[in-house]
């Protein structure tokens, strides 16, 4: 005979025995990390002498104000150019083909020591030899190049100044 | 024509095409991608998003409608095509706004999300408007966010047209137009049954399941606070969408490894719903449903969709519990199997192995029902094994194994949808097998298909019927009969069917003869002319499928209803051919399985019986032990058996006998006799109460198996989580307590068990695993190569000569209580809950829009007893008493009343009422023959259904999303027109 019942006797663990469970794993791990937690406790008495732990404990319990201060703070025209230059610039970056600008920079290379050569001997042309250095090839190559260059930039400018006029 | 195939160029390159398939069709079926976004396999063109415009022969057209021809050039990515999708694109972002990282629908399946990175998005041509409309956030399971809808349509045209329901729509007319539920108000508030479609179709966030929110992604649960400003911001400085496309992708891939998503198959009713579970840890993220799914595609109800929560209940049993005295006393288990196996045995030796009762789960797998039976029959040595089909479907079972040879259904949900005339008796589909429900629902919607309702209630399809017919209870063989001999005499059967492939045609026809119109009339309460009518609508219908439920067979003669129905489809030809036969609906989600895998007394796996020497021989062999000769005892006779002493012990699994067994109060007298008694649940149920040992066992989300649905079709289910606490799958706790009793058994797997029992069941013979992966299925009987049966008796019924039988029944009255009991009690499931509640109370969501049982009571009876919506009433019948409060509704009639049975207390639960009388062959409980009388015990009262139960909507039916007013408005240029305004004048070259 088995009349229908409700009551259930959770054996639930006694509740000593779970916490010193839980102490065995801990000291378990404790004493397998001996130096590791050693050299964290020293860490952290530093921040808290520092006085850095409590404000990291504010900043954590006040999370939420102040992630919506930060981004505020960071929702600005300086911050978007920031980060929009920053962009624009790895976009520059990308744009340009590396052998053409491994041709650029070995002529920079190439102009520096020439450059330098004079700085050292300290040595100044004549107004005559300088105009005659006009005609040398290598000047007007360089020169060439320079101007094409103020041409692209020019045009650049050019189509800016459309766009800001349409 | 419909199979025949051309081809058509698509940029050039040949695609093979068949007729009726559009362009986008073509495409998609080859995977070659042309955009779109409003366009969904299960609802097909909706015409809103304008993502998929292309060029056809030269002319801009949209690829989800226009139908591939033969030699048709098709261009979608020349600039013209690629403008007009982009300006497409622009329109929807001016609706939607692009922060997918910080989007709980950034899962790698996000169609808006996809579209824009395909049409390479980069910037906001249109600028994002927010909606002047706050969120809705009404609804317990999900929200609707204007803001980011895109006002594609999907979700109207999955409620109005695959679900239809009819409840969303969009309208048009206001300056801001945005989704609306029926008359524009709060979700909660409308005729929204909660079956989720809308959520699923969703091509974005703008509906979305509140379990997602803040959930599915990594930085999804920053307050409004700092995600404002960071979304802000982040539009701020974005180069373009590449950017925040590629981000976003990061991150969704990160979540791949976060949420877990797993194939499931629903354990609620026989439909077999199959569908993604999404999970993170133990949380159940959401259920997504699949287009490939085979029996529901993207549909669900609200139990499939939202129903979970019981698996993470803290009321599920975790631990073994014996009990001592007067209290269950937590046990491990070791202890709990030891002492299983050893009263068990004491038990057999002492009483023979026919003093203990089996009963097994057709909740569980077809893998442990297998088991089961194998643990009762070869190991304590008894056919005393039975399932709850016994309180539902057997009786169906019966009408068709004396017809047609297999207690199944004759095909699949493709049949119901493609039949011309749908006839419902005694079966609530749209309550209780609400997907399959929603097949019929469509083809009578959009393709003229015709129901006939038989039904003592008006219930959803009723309304919907185009005849309801109301005989009265119990009657329905009478009107059944009178229908085929009409058809007889007007020469309307289908004689070259019934020469070529029915037996006993004449002596069934000499047995109809008192099956005039006026016996109809007079036993029925219907007129001849309804009678006339159904006779005329089967005549006229070129394919009949008849589908039913308890309605039929909970009745002193439910075998022979279910026989009629049968009878009926023979007579007419209405078996064999696409879009006929019989459906008896199966209730719950492995019920047709539980039986299928021999949870039976007189049958082994694949329905061959105990009795058959060759087939016996076959199990011995296989299982090295002599087995029973004799059919075992039915749950019926068992209950007798306990009242008797010969039954001294039962081991029950994953079933509420206490409850759900008529006149509960013999049942529960009988239990408190049982010298032993193991009950093992998830839940500590009523039956549980009863027991001297309960083992706590794991649902289908924390273990893999197959189900087998209303179809016959075999689908799987995998492991999402582990056992919660110390509970197992029930196969394991049966093959660890069958070792102790000296079995040696060692399956790893519930695939080894399958595999063993396809070996022995010949129908089973080609089922395996590997077959089954994915969203694969196999519809029974299935072949040793695989080829699987959709469509039964296309060539031959299933007896040794091929043919069917006719098989003449006799009318057997209905049980009558008594003068006294003025009443007539129906009673049933609902939408909400599943049965008595046990799994579907434990969601939050659930209880809130059900949170009580209640009794329908028509107009005319309130008026008479001076009761109301509210009002608190004493059930009387004569074997017991329920107190319950009142819904007056005009669903019931008369002095019909309908008890709902979601409760497992007591005092309300209708079978309190109910008595011990059956079906003479099946002994299944005449459920739905009891005559009550009601006395008011409270006049006033707070009505049990709340006010935000969707039976109080109001719905809006109307076709599709109705684009043609979109269209219509101001504002709306259409997108060639647009084009060829600005500078493509030239673009219709002939070539």
């Amino acid at each position: 005979m088995a009349k229908a019942i409700r009551q259930i006797n959770k054996s639930s663990p006694n509740p000593e025995e779970v916490q010193k469970e839980s102490l065995a794993n801990l000291l378990q791990a404790i004493s397998a990390n001996q130096d590791a937690l050693m050299m964290t406790l020293d860490i952290i008495k530093g921040l808290h002498e520092m006085g850095v732990l409590e404000a990291a404990k504010s900043m954590l319990e006040q999370s939420e104000d102040i992630g919506a201060i930060a981004m505020k703070q960071a929702n600005q025209p300086g911050v978007h150019n920031i980060i929009k230059n920053g962009m624009a610039a790895i976009q520059f970056a990308g744009s340009i083909h590396p052998e053409q600008l491994q041709a650029v920079l070995n002529g920079l290379n190439l102009g520096f020591e020439r450059m330098l050569d004079v700085v050292q001997t300290g040595e100044q042309k004549g107004l005559f030899k300088l105009a005659s250095s006009l005609r040398e090839k290598e000047v007007l190559v360089s020169l060439t190049t320079l101007t094409e260059f103020l041409h692209g930039m020019g045009e650049a400018f050019k189509q800016e100044n459309n766009k800001v006029h349409e | 024509m419909n199979n025949e195939t051309f081809s058509i160029q698509i940029n050039g390159k040949e695609f093979p095409a068949k007729e009726g398939q559009t362009i986008l069709d073509v495409a998609k079926s080859q995977d070659y991608l042309i955009p779109s976004i409003c366009y969904h396999p299960n609802l097909g063109s909706i015409q809103t998003c304008d993502t998929c415009f292309v060029k056809a022969n030269g002319e801009m057209v949209r690829a989800c409608t226009q139908k591939a021809e033969p030699e048709m050039v098709v261009d979608s990515q020349s600039k013209i095509v690629k403008d007009a999708q982009y300006e497409a694109m622009s329109r929807i972002l001016k609706n939607h706004e692009l922060y997918c990282t910080v989007c709980d629908n950034n899962n790698g399946n996000c169609v808006v999300h996809n579209t824009a990175e395909y049409l390479e998005i980069e910037h906001q041509k249109y600028e994002f408007k927010p909606k002047p409309y706050p969120p809705d956030n009404s609804h317990p399971f999900y929200r609707y966010e204007p803001d980011q809808c895109i006002l594609c349509g999907r979700c109207v045209e999955a409620c109005q047209d695959l679900q239809v329901n009819e409840t969303l729509t969009i309208d048009w007319n206001r300056e801001s137009p945005r989704v609306i539920w029926d008359n524009d108000v709060p979700i909660d508030q409308s005729s929204c049954v909660s079956c989720g479609h809308c959520v699923t179709v969703c091509p974005c966030n703008a509906l979305m399941e509140k379990t997602m929110l803040g959930e599915a992604g990594f930085l999804t649960a920053i307050p409004p606070k700092i995600l404002e400003p960071m979304i802000d911001m982040t539009k701020e400085v974005e180069p373009g969408y590449n950017e925040i496309f590629a981000i976003s992708e990061v991150e969704a891939a990160m979540r791949k490894s976060r949420i877990k998503r797993t194939k499931t198959v629903c354990t609620y009713c026989g439909v077999g719903c199959s569908f993604e579970v999404w999970t993170k840890d133990r949380k159940i993220l959401k259920i997504e449903p699949h287009e490939d799914a085979p029996v529901n595609g993207i549909s669900t109800c609200v139990k499939g969709k939202f129903g979970w929560d019981f698996v993470n209940s803290e009321e599920r049993l975790t631990k073994p519990l014996i009990r001592k005295g007067e209290e269950f006393v937590e046990a491990t288990w070791d202890e709990a199997l030891g002492l299983i196996a050893t009263k068990l045995k004491e038990i057999k030796e002492e009483h023979g192995p026919d003093s203990i009762g089996y009963i097994a789960s057709s909740k569980c797998s077809n893998e442990e029902n297998y088991i089961f039976q194998k643990f009762a029959r070869s190991i304590m040595g008894t056919n005393n094994i039975d399932n709850c089909s016994r309180y539902c479907q057997s009786p169906a079972t019966t009408g068709l194994m004396r017809t047609v040879g297999i207690g199944g259904d004759s095909g699949t949900m493709r049949d119901i949808e493609k039949s011309e005339l749908i006839i419902v008796i005694g079966a609530n589909p749209a309550e209780s097998h609400p997907v399959l429900a929603t097949r019929i629902k469509r083809a009578h919607k959009l393709h003229g298909q015709k129901i006939i309702v038989a039904d003592i209630r008006k219930h959803e399809l009723a309304e919907r019927a185009n005849l309801h017919i109301h005989p009265k209870p119990s009657t329905d063989l009478v009107w059944l009969s009178a229908v085929t001999k009409y058809m007889i005499e007007q020469g309307w059967e289908d004689k070259e069917f019934l020469q070529s492939r029915v037996n006993d045609v004449e002596k069934y026809k000499a047995s109809l003869e008192k099956f005039t119109l006026e016996y109809a009339e007079e036993i029925t309460g219907l007129s001849k002319a309804e009678i006339i009518q159904i006779a005329e609508m089967i005549h006229e219908a070129k394919s009949v499928c008849i589908l039913w439920a308890m309605g039929i067979t909970q009745h002193l003669g439910g075998s022979d209803g279910s026989t009629a129905i049968s009878n009926l489809l023979l007579v007419t030809g209405n078996y064999g051919r696409e879009g006929t036969g019989a459906y008896p609906l199966r209730g719950h989600n492995n019920v047709q399985g539980a039986c299928d895998f021999g949870t039976m007394p007189a049958w082994y796996p694949g329905y061959e019986p105990v009795q058959d020497k060759d087939v016996r021989e076959r199990y011995e062999k296989a299982w090295g032990v002599s087995l029973p000769e004799k059919p075992g005892m039915n749950n019926h006779q068992m209950v007798e058996g306990i009242q008797d002493g010969k039954i001294k012990a039962m081991y029950l699994f994953g079933e509420d006998m206490a409850i759900v067994d008529s006149n509960s109060n013999h049942v529960q007298d009988a239990f408190e006799k049982l010298a032993f008694f193991v009950v093992q649940d998830v839940f500590f149920s009523k039956t549980a109460q009863f027991a001297d040992v309960v083992l706590p066992a794991a649902p289908s989300l924390e273990k893999d198996g197959t189900f087998t649905n209303t179809e016959r079709r075999i689908q799987r289910f995998h492991k999402a989580f582990e056992p919660l606490g110390d509970s197992k799958p029930d196969w394991l706790i049966f093959q660890e307590l069958a070792n102790r009793l000296g079995a040696n058994w060692n399956y790893k797997d519930p695939g080894e068990i399958m595999a063993e029992a396809a070996s022995l069941a010949p129908i089973f013979a080609g089922v395996n695993y590997e077959r089954l992966e994915g969203w694969n299925s196999l519809v029974w009987p299935v072949k040793k190569d695989g080829t699987d049966t959709p469509l039964l008796y296309e060539e031959r019924f299933f007896f040794p000569d091929g043919k069917a039988r006719l098989y003449p029944v006799e009318w057997t009255p209905p049980f009558m209580a008594g003068k006294e009991y003025d009443l007539h009690l129906n009673n049933g499931r609902l939408l909400e809950h599943f049965h008595e509640g046990n799994m579907t109370y434990r969601s939050e969501g659930l209880t809130y829009k059900v949170p009580n049982p209640w009794l329908d009571v028509s107009a005319e009876l309130a008026q008479e007893r001076g009761i109301e919506d509210g009002s608190l009433v004493r059930l009387t019948s004569p074997y017991g008493q329920v107190k319950v409060r009142v819904m007056v509704t005009d669903r019931v009639k008369g002095n019909e009343i309908y008890l709902t049975m979601n409760s497992s207390e007591d005092y309300e639960a209708v079978n309190r009422l109910t008595s011990s009388y059956h079906d003479k062959i099946t002994h299944t409980p005449n459920y739905k023959e009891m005559g009550v009388k009601m006395d008011v015990l409270e006049e006033k009262g707070e009505p049990p259904l709340p006010k935000v139960n969707h039976r109080f909507g109001n719905r809006i039916p109307q076709l599709s999303v109705k684009v043609e007013e979109k269209w219509s408005r101001l504002d709306f240029t259409p997108i060639p027109e647009l084009l060829e305004g600005e500078k493509y004048g030239e673009s219709d070259q002939a070539n």
